[in-house]
């Protein structure tokens, strides 16, 4: 009994972490499950991609109601990242994983240290109404207390990126919501609050197609899974709710963190340190 | 119900009215998607009735665990199993079937896109979806048919 009520916690704590920066949970739940819990780790990635539709679901609905996701530009990139997790899912045996985190790793590191230093980068990207284009928006901040209408920038480096980042989802078990959000913000020009929301509307998508394999091929042990999902529930909607009211720059600066630490966790695993 | 922005409204920090926070029409749900406008409270209902419908088989399967703690839990999700556990109120039907619930909730809200966005003669985003979804059907085939 103790260790299914450490099972949702596990949850409850991924799921509220990976809503309030637009991940998937994955990069939390499988290590906690795997090096905590003594789970194998490939019942940790099972329930970790069921767990993962779970928390895009949840923030996904919230962040929607709220008018903070970007419907057309998460539709438009979701296109590569199916395009890519299934490459990715495809492909898996070709690519080592040692290779694929120390790349990986590397970049984080460096887009993880960028984000933390950036200032002010929401206040820049303010255009008209009539600027903001057919991929654009407007969103509603409020904790500045005004809307924000942004054009999205360089859409083929999103395309790019959500190709990569589907592959990498297919690959490793996670949603890969650490790369479509610090493209969309550094590169596209989407404010973090409307990219994290997007983002999480897309990660269901990508994760689901892995899911369904591991569900119908019978690897998800629903004794494992489900109090993750339970918790991971709860998790994702009092993060997602929690998101709204907090400043801009301080959600970057925790994205910032937790991506830099992911980038540790992969670039040890690339030198053949397994964390988890 | 609320309206749209009204939550946004009851938010607004004091002393900032909502005409100078916004700096002209209100609501700011109006305006954030001219487009797709109504298109993100379709999409968060379909996803809320999944999430909740899902939430609730497993709430059913934990309780007929705990209630029968003599009968053990299968530790496989089996899609054929499915029909008889639920025929025979065992709590692993109950479990699949939500976990099961959960994962369609996604591909019910591409779904929903496709419909909302020809509703709206939003035909590119509309074959958008509709490649999104077409692609997500391949890889659970492929899955399937262990390709």
């Amino acid at each position: 009994m103790v260790h299914i009520v450490l099972l949702a916690v596990v949850g409850l704590a991924g799921g509220g972490l990976g809503s309030m920066v637009g991940l998937g949970a994955g990069v939390f739940i499988i290590p906690a499950l795997s090096l905590f819990l003594g789970v194998p780790v490939h019942t940790a990635i099972a329930a970790s991609l069921v767990a993962i539709v779970a928390t895009s679901t949840t923030a996904a609905a919230s962040y929607c109601r709220d008018n903070l996701t970007n419907l057309r530009l998460g539709m438009t990139l979701e296109t590569f990242t199916v395009s890519g997790a299934l490459a990715g899912g495809l492909l898996g045996a070709a690519l080592g994983r040692e290779v694929l985190s120390g790349i990986f790793g590397g970049v984080m590191v460096l887009v993880s240290v960028y984000m933390g230093l950036r200032q002010g980068h929401d206040a820049s990207l303010a255009v008209s109404e009539e600027e903001r284009g057919l991929l654009g928006g407007s969103c509603p901040d409020r904790s500045l207390g005004r809307v924000i209408n942004y054009r999205v920038r360089r859409l083929p480096a999103g395309l790019v990126a959500s190709l990569v980042a589907g592959g990498v989802s297919g690959l490793l078990g996670v949603g890969g919501g650490f790369l479509k959000v610090p493209v969309m913000v550094l590169a596209m020009g989407v404010p973090v609050r409307a990219a994290v929301a997007t983002s999480s509307f897309m990660i269901g998508v990508t994760a689901t197609a892995g899911s369904l394999v591991y569900f119908t091929r019978g690897m998800v042990d629903p004794v494992t899974t489900v109090p993750v999902v339970l918790g991971v529930t709860l998790g994702a909607h009092l993060g997602s709710r929690l998101a709204q009211r907090v400043r801009s720059a301080v959600l970057a600066r925790v994205l910032a963190a937790f991506l830099f630490l992911l980038a540790v966790q992969m670039i040890l695993a690339a030198v053949g340190i397994r964390v988890r | 119900m609320l309206m749209p922005g009204k939550r946004w409204q009851e938010g607004f920090p004091a002393g900032l009215s909502k005409n100078q926070a916004e700096g002209g029409a209100w609501p700011p749900s109006a305006r954030v998607c001219d487009l797709d406008s109504g298109l993100d409270r379709v999409v968060s209902r379909v996803l809320t009735a999944g999430l909740y419908a899902a939430v609730a088989c497993l709430l059913v399967g934990v309780v007929l665990a705990l209630a029968h703690s003599s009968a053990p839990v299968p530790r496989k999700s089996s899609l054929v199993d499915i029909p008889r556990g639920l025929a025979g109120l065992e709590p692993g039907g109950f479990l699949n079937l939500g976990l099961l619930i959960l994962l369609v909730t996604p591909a019910a809200r591409v779904t929903a896109l496709l419909l909302g966005f020809a509703c709206r003669r939003l035909w590119l985003f509309s074959l958008l979806s509709l490649v999104v979804l077409g692609v997500m059907g391949m890889s659970a085939y492929l899955g399937l048919s262990g390709g």
